[in-house]
């Protein structure tokens, strides 16, 4: 396959220490991230059950 | 709309792809039209995303489902978070590292030229298909509403659209939807404001959550494990999982979106964003529909919110069993409202048993108000008693009329200039999502099909050029299929069909790419195509509902798969190392 053009392109490729480095001040590993990002889901899942039971 | 109202939306609207245009000038190389400068940070790669995948229909509809139905839609993107996560994790770092302009190039990677084309070829297909509805879908709304002609608002939303993702690419796409995003936001909130502000004196937001709260507009989650129920929980996430999956991941609509930008730690915090914001967005749209709910116990709606429709129906049925829905339905909204602020009443005097008696008649004639809007709409749809009892039969079904909730609200309540601005968020969103789609199947086009069959080893200039010619032909595919559809609902239904036929084994094709690394390309290609032939065999004998041909459709796939990979002969080691 013709790749003379694609082989620098703009996604070219992990800088060193880009895939584990997040630049989050708190968040500092890609892990720490998804577990934060699991815990806003059941945040809100838990707001939204509550609800209906604060306002009926 | 007066005149004000059209400056507020020619410009916004004009203003946004002019700016498109000219920061995208003189851009010529591949990389830069199909991909952006690079330069993409995460919140603009988070913010495309999102616009992407929200077109104007999700603006105008979603209200009216929550006014309709209450927050329950929530839960059909409980899947997205750990879908998105899944992507962020595992998908993009092997998209980057194999230097992809499309996903089904990286099939070509893993796999071979076959699979890559069947990839590319089943996307084609099915978006190619969809390509006219994201323009029909808000036409027709706003058509009907305003009175404007339905193929020039198709043409003129169009053409915008073609000229500024021709000229502009991949970054005009990504630079304007941040503008379109804000426009759309901007008109959001100031309705939802002024929706409050007009509620009638002393109910206020509070006030407005217990009328809806009280009327089962704020039930959001469903943990029964009834499948039969549309949404729940489990179907929401685990159902909402697989879908988003699909679409997130090999969707080159939203893959182009996120490769746009030069790290991939700029990709992955933008999905991120889209993991965390994506349900409180929709959140935000429902509580808007909830909140209008709560607004037109006090305001009187009409019985069937598209008057256009409804107007024809009485002119071609004779009016009397029209307006014996309209009588009916005014007494019981009247008592309603009467009964409504008896309970906020006797709520605010500590009356317990007075508010808990109004609140029950309320919710009763609440019932009977739904009674008389299910009537509207099959009298619109289907079936009227007309004046000496005969009933006048149509071959449609019930017309639902939540699309119209939203945009009568605005045309009746909303001041001049909000009118226009609203009017200009449904079609920012139209143009976000619509130059996103044509850019991916131009992208796909050109890189899968023409430089990989057609045309080997040209110039750069060669194939920015062909992938112009190409947005330009997609655009008149979809502004031609628009023009000639004319029946919405029905074609919206068709198209979540045919996107849950075609998903599954396109899915299918990416996990086995990911996760078994053992098949290879032929028995993954052959394993695609009897899938694929098994589910729309299954479409045309069973009679169970097509959102379980997402689960199907991979499932049998990746059996497949293993299956025949066993009987073909042993690969050698090396096949299938660019994923390592």
């Amino acid at each position: 396959m013709n790749r003379n053009v694609s082989d620098n392109h703009a996604g070219s490729g992990p800088k060193p220490g880009d895939e584990s480095n997040t630049g989050l001040p708190l968040l500092r590993n890609w892990r720490a991230v998804y577990i934060f990002v699991t815990a806003c889901f059941a945040v809100w899942v838990a707001i939204l059950a509550l609800l209906p039971r604060v306002f009926s | 709309m007066n005149a004000l109202d059209y400056a507020v939306l020619l410009i916004s609207i004009l203003s946004i792809a002019a700016y498109g245009i000219w920061r995208t000038r003189g851009k010529r190389s591949l990389e830069t039209y199909i991909q952006g400068s690079g330069r993409s940070s995460w919140l603009i790669i988070g913010i495309s995303v999102m616009a992407t995948q929200a077109s104007a229909i999700t603006f105008l509809s979603t209200p009216g489902q929550g006014f309709e139905s209450g927050l329950g839609f929530v839960q059909n993107y409980f899947g997205a978070p750990f879908a998105l996560i899944i992507i962020a994790a595992v998908f993009l770092p092997l998209f980057r590292r194999l230097n992809v302009y499309t996903a089904y190039e990286f099939l070509g990677k893993r796999f071979d030229a076959k699979t890559r084309l069947l990839g590319a070829g089943l996307f084609l297909l099915q978006r190619g298909l969809g390509a006219g509805i994201t323009i029909y879908a808000p036409a027709i709304v706003l058509s009907t509403v305003f009175g404007w002609p339905l193929d020039i608002t198709i043409i003129s939303s169009g053409l915008v659209v073609i000229i500024y993702t021709v000229v502009g690419g991949s970054e005009a796409v990504s630079l304007t939807q941040k503008y379109q995003f804000a426009v759309i936001f901007a008109g959001m909130i100031a309705a939802f404001v002024v929706l409050i502000w007009k509620l009638p004196a002393g109910i206020g937001f509070r006030g407005a959550m217990s009328v809806a709260g009280g009327l089962d507009r704020l039930n959001a989650v469903d943990f029964s494990p009834n499948i039969q129920s549309r949404y729940t929980f489990w179907s929401g996430t685990i159902g909402g999982l697989f879908l988003a999956l699909s679409y997130f991941g090999t969707d080159q609509s939203q893959v182009q979106r996120y490769l746009s930008s030069g790290s991939l730690r700029e990709s992955r915090l933008g999905l991120m964003f889209n993991a965390v914001f994506k349900i409180p967005m929709q959140f935000g749209i429902l509580l808007l529909g909830a909140m209008l709910f709560a607004f037109y116990q006090f305001e009187k709606p009409p019985v069937y919110f598209n008057q256009a429709a409804w107007s024809e129906r009485m002119a071609t049925d004779g009016a009397a069993p029209y307006e014996r829905l309209e009588n009916d339905f005014a007494m019981v909204h009247a008592e309603k409202r009467e009964q409504i602020q008896r309970w906020i009443d006797a709520e605010r005097q500590g009356d317990v048993a007075g508010a808990g008696a109004a609140r029950a008649r309320a919710r009763e004639l609440q019932a009977r108000s739904e009674e008389i809007r299910a009537k509207a709409m099959a009298a619109v749809g289907g079936v009227v008693k007309a004046g000496d009892g005969a009933e006048k039969k149509r071959s449609g079904k019930p017309v639902s009329d939540a699309d119209y909730v939203f945009i009568t609200f605005i045309l009746g309540y909303l001041p001049h200039g909000l009118i226009g601005l609203l009017v200009a968020a449904f079609f920012a969103a139209t143009l976000s999502s619509k130059s996103a789609e044509l850019n991916a199947l131009a992208s796909t086009s050109t890189i899968d099909v023409y430089r990989n069959l057609v045309s080997r080893g040209a110039s750069d200039a060669h194939y920015v050029l062909a992938s112009r010619v190409l947005t330009v032909f997609w655009g008149v595919v979809a502004i031609g299929f628009a023009l000639f559809a004319r029946l919405a609902e029905n074609l919206i239904q068709a198209l979540n069909i045919v996107g849950s036929i075609f998903y599954g084994p396109v899915l299918a094709l990416f996990l086995v790419a990911f996760f078994l690394k053992w098949i290879g390309g032929t028995a993954i290609f052959w394993a695609a195509i009897g899938a694929q032939l098994l589910v729309i065999a299954l479409y045309f004998t069973l009679d169970i509902s097509y959102l379980w041909y997402n689960f199907i459709g991979p499932g049998a796939c990746i059996l497949l798969a293993i299956v025949l990979q066993s009987a073909l002969p042993k690969r050698p080691k090396n096949v299938g190392a660019t994923t390592a």
